[in-house]
């Protein structure tokens, strides 16, 4: 599986259907704040104006979101099969994910002072997001007390693969069963067409696309200055 | 020998053990008494709300280190004779079993500590202890996977404080919820749903914990 992987990872092709990512990334960036910053946004009860907010608060989770989806699946490929480059992936990704969850929470209490008055209102979703922050900044601090890079590790993959299941259900089952501000949670409708009419949406899904691929793109850049510095030091070159 | 016997055997173990160097359970002890001093000594008038508050803080911040020795005092070829003898999974289910009877048992102490210390509030209804019942079987499946981990690392019983407190987090908010109702009143069939809830908490995390205790082990 690995060699295979590894392959693919090392052809030309690869290489280039990086180049065109990131090309489609800055496009869709470029896209989005241009347009974002001069469309006319719909009226919408109680949220008005602040509706703006949605293209970069939404997508910044989702973001994280999917960094932390990568970090699990790493997290279980490294239990079946160790490999140290597997290792520095997912501490990586991990950190990239902790970057783009802070900046969500941060443009989250940004839109609720300016709707509801409060930088964190008393919203389950809100503290749900705050204790999966913790949780994963627990998962920092636990590679820091390993001294054996195989047992720090092994175990940070367990660890992590556990919290990942913790942010599943803080994240999308707990905000269903108690009341809350967002949508889609606690007695509120989904995004339907009655909050985001056809100005907003493509905007918005353009953007969850583009910050999932910055996310990705940022982790990768990371990945590989982490891993070439592992190999300067300890010579690992083959 | 079957599943049953086997973790039979292994209790009987932990609480001979126990019983026989009790310095663990007695410093367990001290601490859930000096605290309770303490709020004796910090508050003249306690109501429901802050009394349940102040019992899950005592109770949390017990179990904390009620737990933490429980992977600590084995040497390695003890643990490798266990994993090879017994195997790993029934290894963790009867250190679960154990720190849930050692949580519920220090849970009625607190109680008794804070009725006598701070104020004995009556307790309306039997939802109070189905509470008590719940979260000391869900402090004991998070705390006894984070022991399991921080047990190898070298900071020890810091490095479990802060490991388990973001997942004893939203467990908490149901508890406090859940007891206050209790003690005002409610009865079990009124707040079946966060019961539910709890419930399917808990074992979330205990499936998880039962999944990913062999691969801990396998050192």
């Amino acid at each position: 599986m690995y060699s295979f992987l590894d392959q693919v990872f090392a052809s030309k092709g690869w290489s280039t259907f990086l180049v065109f990512f990131r090309i489609i990334t800055i496009a869709i960036f470029v896209y989005i704040v241009g347009k974002g910053l001069t469309f006319d946004a719909p009226n919408i009860p109680i949220l008005e104006q602040s509706i703006r907010a949605v293209i970069y608060h939404v997508p910044l989770w989702i973001g994280m979101n999917f960094l932390f989806l990568a970090a699990f699946a790493m997290s279980i490929a490294y239990l079946i099969k160790p490999r140290w480059e597997i290792d520095l992936a997912i501490k990586e990704c991990v950190n990239v994910g902790l970057v783009f969850g802070l900046l969500g929470f941060l443009t989250g209490m940004q839109w609720a002072a300016t709707t509801w008055g409060s930088f964190l209102p008393p919203d389950i979703k809100v503290k749900a997001s705050a204790i999966t922050m913790l949780i994963y900044l627990a998962y920092v601090v636990l590679r820091t007390s390993f001294g054996e890079p195989a047992q720090k590790a092994k175990i940070s993959a367990v660890y992590n693969i556990f919290s990942f299941v913790a942010m599943l259900y803080l994240i999308w089952v707990l905000p269903r069963q108690a009341e809350s501000l967002h949508p889609g949670n606690g007695g509120n409708p989904l995004f339907s067409s009655n909050d985001m009419d056809g100005t907003i949406k493509p905007i918005f899904r353009s953007a969850l696309l583009g910050y999932t691929f910055l996310a990705c793109w940022i982790a990768n850049v990371r990945y590989r200055l982490v891993k070439l510095d592992h190999q300067i030091k300890d010579k690992l070159f083959s | 020998m079957t599943t049953i016997l086997k973790i039979a055997y292994l209790l009987s173990n932990e609480f001979k053990l126990e019983w026989r160097g009790k310095a663990a359970i007695n410093s367990i002890l001290l601490y859930i008494v000096s605290i309770t001093y303490i709020l004796h000594v910090s508050f003249n008038n306690v109501e429901a709300n802050l009394w349940n508050a102040l019992f899950w803080i005592v109770i949390t911040f017990s179990s904390v280190n009620a737990v933490a020795k429980s992977f600590m005092g084995m040497s390695e070829g003890n643990r490798l004779y266990y994993y090879s003898i017994i195997g790993p999974e029934v290894f963790f289910v009867s250190k679960i079993i154990y720190n849930f009877l050692l949580l519920f048992v220090l849970a009625i102490i607190t109680k008794v500590a804070m009725m006598i210390f701070v104020e004995d509030i009556p307790i309306k209804s039997d939802l109070f202890w189905l509470s008590v019942l719940l979260g000391c079987i869900g402090y004991s499946f998070i705390m006894t996977m984070i022991s399991a981990i921080a047990a190898k690392a070298k900071s020890g019983s810091s490095l479990m404080a802060i490991l388990s407190f973001p997942i004893i987090i939203p467990m908490l908010m149901f508890l406090l919820d859940v007891s206050i109702k209790g003690i005002l009143g409610s009865s079990i069939s009124e707040t079946s749903q966060d019961l539910l809830v709890m419930s399917g908490l808990n074992l979330l995390i205990f499936s998880a914990g039962y999944l990913l205790f062999p691969y801990l082990w396998r050192d």
